[in-house]
């Protein structure tokens, strides 16, 4: 059965008033307020080590800082925005919680990254084919 | 007997509402950013001089910036960790970190418009306009909307945390720890492709 976790104290008082079971004050419950979380029995949530990903995060942005002395202008542009993309993925997957959510979440993120790439693939060819200068009105 | 409630979780898609919609909210919120980024990208493509206006920008403020949005994403999701360990005052002292470091973003912030306006390069920019520069011109105007959109962004954020901090403060709601959490990882991922678009690839 489905239960929220309760402030503690909160589940004695209910069991001595309704005996024993698991409780889920309804929202119009003087306990509701009392809530902590919801059902931790559905609620898909795991802990990454965080420290670690801030380390691997902040030398991601270190390589990428550094790129443009090292390496020729197309490596280092290139290398950039990989480590940024890959700094990304790492948010969303450790801070964010994205790896412990449903598939569901993950494929909706997906498709408004696919949806933004269409568009920019769609308007290319008229920004970059546009041979007249644009930005001065005729 | 109060077992047949079940507000806060969706069984058929097992996940809490509020976290369901903060996952709403951010998608809107990447397609708006994603647009403008698209537009940015293209526009440099279309106008390599964009490069030459990119130069001007700050990278180490650029930098600085990015480093206190990855600190304050760690603070923020260590806030949520005391949450769901019932522990309301280490969440409110992780959370006054992520506001301190919020408050230090918009400080490096100020600090690099109060420059860029005092060199010529404002939202219109008319001298460049005045010396025949519309290219460079749009560069600035691009930048002003992307980072003066991501700042208020930020403020909300901070807006948002601060209320959730005095909510919390005798115990209650302390999941709504981890939804301001993930606004502001939100504003993270958004500057973290903004910096090397605006600051590095010059």
């Amino acid at each position: 059965m489905e239960t929220a976790i309760l402030k503690p104290g909160i589940q004695a008082r209910l069991e001595d008033a309704h005996g024993p079971g698991n409780f889920t004050p309804a929202h119009n419950s003087p306990d509701h307020d009392n809530i902590v979380f919801a059902d931790p029995a559905t609620d898909y949530h795991g802990h990454p080590q965080y420290g670690k990903v801030l380390i691997a995060l902040l030398a991601l942005l270190s390589l990428s800082l550094l790129a443009g002395y090292i390496f020729s202008p197309g490596i280092a542009i290139a290398l950039i925005f990989a480590t940024a993309t890959w700094k990304v993925a790492m948010v969303m997957r450790n801070f964010m919680h994205l790896k412990y959510e449903p598939l569901f979440v993950f494929i909706a993120v997906a498709a408004v990254m696919l949806i933004i790439f269409a568009f920019f693939f769609g308007v290319y060819p008229d920004i970059t084919a546009v041979t007249h200068d644009v930005t001065y009105p005729h | 007997m109060e077992t047949k409630q079940h507000h806060l979780t969706i069984p058929v898609i097992k996940i809490p509402q509020g976290r369901l919609a903060m996952w709403v909210l951010i998608a809107g919120e990447l397609v708006i950013f994603g647009g403008l980024i698209c537009f940015y990208l293209l526009n440099r493509i279309r106008y390599p001089h964009w490069g030459e206006m990119a130069a001007h920008t700050n990278t180490f403020i650029g930098a600085l910036n990015t480093v206190v949005l990855l600190l304050s994403s760690y603070t923020i999701v260590r806030a949520h960790q005391a949450a769901i360990k019932l522990n309301a005052a280490k969440a409110r002292l992780w959370m006054t970190c992520t506001l301190l470091g919020g408050v230090m973003f918009l400080v490096d912030k100020s600090i690099e418009y109060a420059h860029e306006i005092s060199e010529g390069f404002t939202f219109t920019s008319p001298k460049l306009v005045a010396a025949g520069d519309h290219v460079g011109s749009l560069f600035w105007s691009y930048y002003y909307i992307m980072t003066g959109l991501h700042g208020a962004h930020v403020l909300a954020g901070m807006t948002a945390i601060f209320i959730v901090m005095m909510q919390i403060r005798k115990g209650n709601n302390l999941h709504r720890v981890e939804l301001v959490g993930m606004y502001w990882h939100m504003v993270d991922l958004i500057w973290i492709f903004l910096f090397p678009l605006l600051y590095i690839a010059k």
